[in-house]
């Protein structure tokens, strides 16, 4: 359950950082998650939410590994009538730290949505499991939101 | 053959731990529970240093009635110190370095083609916790200086008659901020 993906077994030269933090922030879900386990019966969105990140941090080492050994600059040199967008201006590496980069935003939002239903639960008063507790119900709904939004948004 | 699961011995573990936490409060170590060397560590440290102020204030006192009261309102002051160790450890466990974003993650995304990306992280969760403790801390150091107040008084005026007015502003003072910073 608490698995994580294989790290890549390859140089990822400048890219290695990347991969650290992206672990790093997975390893803060997985903290949080612990924690609002404790307050909040509730279990099936946080271990969706956790699928996600590790979905998410599966696509980071792709991404980590095609950035390292991706060009610095540009394949083609464009005619003068084509405006090209900024997107297509950016060099193969460039684009790849791009997705990367939405990947790290990705892994940390989530763990923030679960660091928040954690802090909740911390901050609640003591209570018998299956009490009505709306605090911690709507963080738990605010991370199911924020999964459901990197679902669609950043859908690898 | 009797193992780490046996409820016996689960109970037993329990036990020992209750116990183990109970003493580290009696003897308000800053250093116990290892919380590392980051914010909630000093937090901790600085509600333990309450404690400390509050135990020297109350060796300070004339022996009498005044030195039973204020040494009789400690436990109150664990039970807050107790609050502030339980807020620390989950901070600390939820981000060990403090309410503070990962500056390696914000200096990555400072790279980004497109702009910062950092800028789209607000504060991270953590940190209301580490106003929850600052609340608890300051109530600890408000009760404190109560103390300090009172034993000055009574080193100044030998003969004063109006200790109980200090003494139960002192206890209203301490009851009054158990129940805003903490119901048990």
């Amino acid at each position: 359950m608490t698995a994580l993906p294989e790290p890549p077994d390859r140089d990822l030269g400048a890219f290695a950082a990347h991969y650290a933090v992206a672990e790093r922030s997975a390893r803060r879900y997985e903290r949080a998650m612990a924690i609002a386990k404790t307050g909040t019966l509730d279990h099936e969105r946080l271990d969706g939410g956790w699928r996600a990140v590790q979905g998410w941090l599966e696509r980071a080492v792709r991404l980590c590994m095609l950035s390292a050994t991706a060009p610095d600059r540009t394949m083609r040199v464009p005619r003068r009538s084509v405006k090209l967008s900024w997107r297509q201006r950016l060099t193969p590496r460039d684009r790849h730290r791009r997705n990367l980069h939405g990947c790290l935003l990705a892994i940390e939002r989530a763990a923030d949505a679960a660091a928040v239903v954690a802090v909740h639960v911390i901050l609640a008063p003591e209570r018998q499991p299956g009490d009505v507790w709306s605090t911690v119900d709507d963080a738990l709904r605010d991370l199911t939101a924020v999964v459901d939004e990197l679902a669609v948004r950043h859908s690898p | 053959m009797t193992t780490w699961w046996h409820p016996m011995v689960r109970a037993t573990a329990r036990r020992r731990l209750a116990a183990e936490r109970a003493a580290a409060l009696r003897r308000v170590d800053a250093w116990q529970p290892p919380l590392g060397t980051g914010l909630w560590r000093t937090a901790y440290g600085e509600s333990c240093d309450a404690v400390l102020a509050y135990d020297r204030i109350v060796a300070l006192v004339p022996a009498g009635p005044v030195r039973d009261e204020l040494a009789g309102r400690r436990p109150d002051l664990l039970a807050m110190l107790d609050r502030v160790r339980y807020l620390a450890e989950n901070g600390a466990a939820l981000d060990p370095a403090g309410p503070v974003r990962d500056a390696e993650l914000l200096a990555l995304l400072a790279e980004d083609p497109h702009g910062d990306l950092g800028q789209q992280l607000g504060a991270p969760p953590s940190h209301l916790l580490m106003d929850a403790l600052a609340a608890v801390r300051g109530a600890m150091w408000r009760a404190t200086e109560e103390a300090a107040r009172l034993a000055v008084h009574l080193q100044e005026n030998a003969g004063a008659t109006d200790t109980a007015i200090w003494l139960t502003a002192l206890a209203a003072g301490v009851v009054s901020a158990r129940r805003a910073d903490w119901a048990p």
